[in-house]
C-alpha cells in the first residue's frame, strides 16, 4: 500500500475510477469496478485487495459485492476482507466452503489438505474435475479461487493434519473450518483450535445426513458428539460414511452452513449453533436442531 | 404407546421393515427404555451415538412416554 505521502494520490487515483450506478433497488452507489481496480493496483504497485480496501474506507463498493448490500454493510466487507480463516480439508465439504468464503470477500484462506483428486471424488467434491485427476485438491483450491476473486489471498498447504502440522496451521487464523474426514483429526483440530483460543466450525456428513456445530474454546464441542474416546484408525470400516458413502447434495448443504457460521463469527452477527447441533436428514427433510449443553432425561 | 422414532444415515438399515423409509409412528411397550428398543432392533450399542427426545440431547437410558420423537445418530464423521 502506499505510504502517506502517497496516500492522497492513491486516493485521487481511487476518484477518479469510482463509478456511479444504480443499484437493483434503484439506489445511487460509487462503485469500483474490477478492471479498473486492477489497473488502479497496476499503478500503484499493491495488490487487488489492497485497492479494494482503500474504496471500502472511502466509503466506495467494490462493483463485485454490490450485490451483499444490504445484507452486508460495507464496514463488514471491510471486517471479512480482513479475516484470517483456515480450511481443513479440500474435500467434499471443504472445496465448497472456500468457494463460498472467497465470493463472500474472506480475504486470507488457508485450505489444507494432503491428497489428490481421484475419480471417486467426483460424485461429490466441488473443485474435482475430470482434467482435475492426479492433482492436489489444494492446488486446485487455489486456482478455483483465483478464477472467483483474485481479491482473496489463499495459502495452499498441501500436508496431513496431525498434532505438528496443526501448530502451523492454525497460527494468526480467526476461525477455523472442520472439513476433514475423520473423527480422530477432528479431535486434533479441536483440541489445537481451543489450545489457540479460536472458534471452530464442525461439519461431518454421511450419506444425506449432515451436522453442523460451532466450538468455542472452553466449549465440550464434539467430545459431546464422538464421547471422550479418541479414535486412532483415522477411518472405521464400520463408519456410517464408509457404509453410505456421501452423494452430492449433502456437502452442499453443509458447506453452506458452515461458512454461514464462519461468517456469524467474523462479524458477530445473529445466533451460532454453539452448544448445539444442526442435525440434517435430506431425504426425509428433517431440520433439526438439538441442544448439546445438559445432557439429561427427556423431562429435564 | 406410539411413539414417533428416527434412526440416521446408518442406522436406518436397523429399523424394521414395516416403519423403514415410510410413516416414522411406531408402537412400543410402555415405559420402554431407548437402550431396550435398540437392543430389540440389533443396533450396535456404539452407534448409537447420539441420541435425542423431543430434540434434546438424552441417555440411552432414558425411558420413553408417549408422544416422544426419539432420534438416533450414528457417529458421522465424512467431510
Amino acid at each position: 500500500m502506499p505510504d502517506s505521502t502517497s496516500h492522497e494520490n492513491a486516493t485521487r487515483l481511487l476518484l477518479e475510477q469510482t463509478a456511479t450506478v444504480l443499484d437493483p433497488a434503484g439506489r445511487k452507489v460509487d462503485v469500483l469496478k474490477e478492471n479498473p481496480a486492477m489497473v488502479l493496483a497496476e499503478n500503484l504497485a499493491c495488490s487487488l485487495a489492497e485497492v479494494y480496501n482503500l474504496a471500502m474506507n472511502h466509503g466506495i463498493w467494490p462493483y463485485r459485492y454490490i450485490r451483499n448490500r444490504d445484507t452486508l454493510d460495507l464496514d463488514e466487507q471491510l471486517r471479512l476482507s480482513g479475516a484470517r480463516v483456515a480450511v481443513i480439508g479440500a474435500g467434499g465439504l471443504g472445496g465448497c466452503i472456500v468457494l463460498l468464503l472467497a465470493r463472500l470477500g474472506v480475504g486470507h484462506i488457508t485450505i489444507v489438505d494432503p491428497d489428490v483428486f481421484d475419480e471417486t471424488n467426483l460424485n461429490r467434491q466441488a473443485l474435482s474435475t475430470v482434467v482435475n485427476i492426479g492433482r492436489h485438491k489444494a492446488s486446485a483450491a487455489m486456482a478455483a479461487v483465483a478464477e472467483i476473486n483474485p481479491a482473496v489471498e489463499i495459502r495452499p498447504l498441501v500436508r496431513p493434519l496431525n498434532h505438528v502440522t496443526v501448530r502451523g496451521i492454525l497460527k494468526g487464523m480467526n476461525v477455523a473450518v472442520d472439513a476433514l474426514d475423520s473423527i480422530r483429526d477432528r479431535m486434533i483440530l479441536q483440541e489445537a483450535a481451543q489450545k489457540n483460543e479460536i472458534p471452530m466450525v464442525h461439519g461431518s456428513i454421511a450419506g444425506f445426513v449432515g451436522q453442523v456445530m460451532t466450538i468455542l474454546p472452553g466449549d465440550p464441542g464434539l467430545k459431546n458428539i464422538y464421547g471422550e474416546k479418541v479414535h486412532r484408525k483415522k477411518s472405521a470400516p464400520r463408519s456410517a460414511e464408509s457404509i453410505l458413502g456421501v452423494p452430492a447434495p449433502t456437502p452442499r448443504l453443509i458447506a453452506a452452513i458452515q461458512a454461514m457460521e464462519v461468517v456469524k463469527l467474523l462479524l458477530n452477527r445473529g445466533r451460532t449453533f454453539r452448544n448445539r447441533m444442526m442435525c440434517v436428514d435430506l431425504e426425509f427433510g428433517f431440520f433439526n436442531e438439538v441442544s448439546l449443553e445438559t445432557p439429561g432425561s427427556p423431562e429435564s | 404407546m406410539k411413539i414417533q422414532v428416527h434412526l440416521y444415515a446408518s442406522l436406518t438399515r436397523y429399523l424394521p421393515d414395516e416403519i423403514r423409509g415410510k410413516e416414522p409412528w411406531i408402537e412400543v411397550p410402555e415405559g420402554i427404555a431407548v437402550r431396550e428398543l435398540l437392543r430389540e432392533w440389533n443396533v450396535p450399542p456404539d452407534q448409537a451415538r447420539l441420541i435425542f427426545i423431543n430434540g434434546v440431547h438424552a441417555e440411552l437410558d432414558a425411558v420413553l412416554k408417549a408422544e416422544d420423537r426419539l432420534g438416533v445418530f450414528p457417529p458421522i464423521g465424512g467431510g
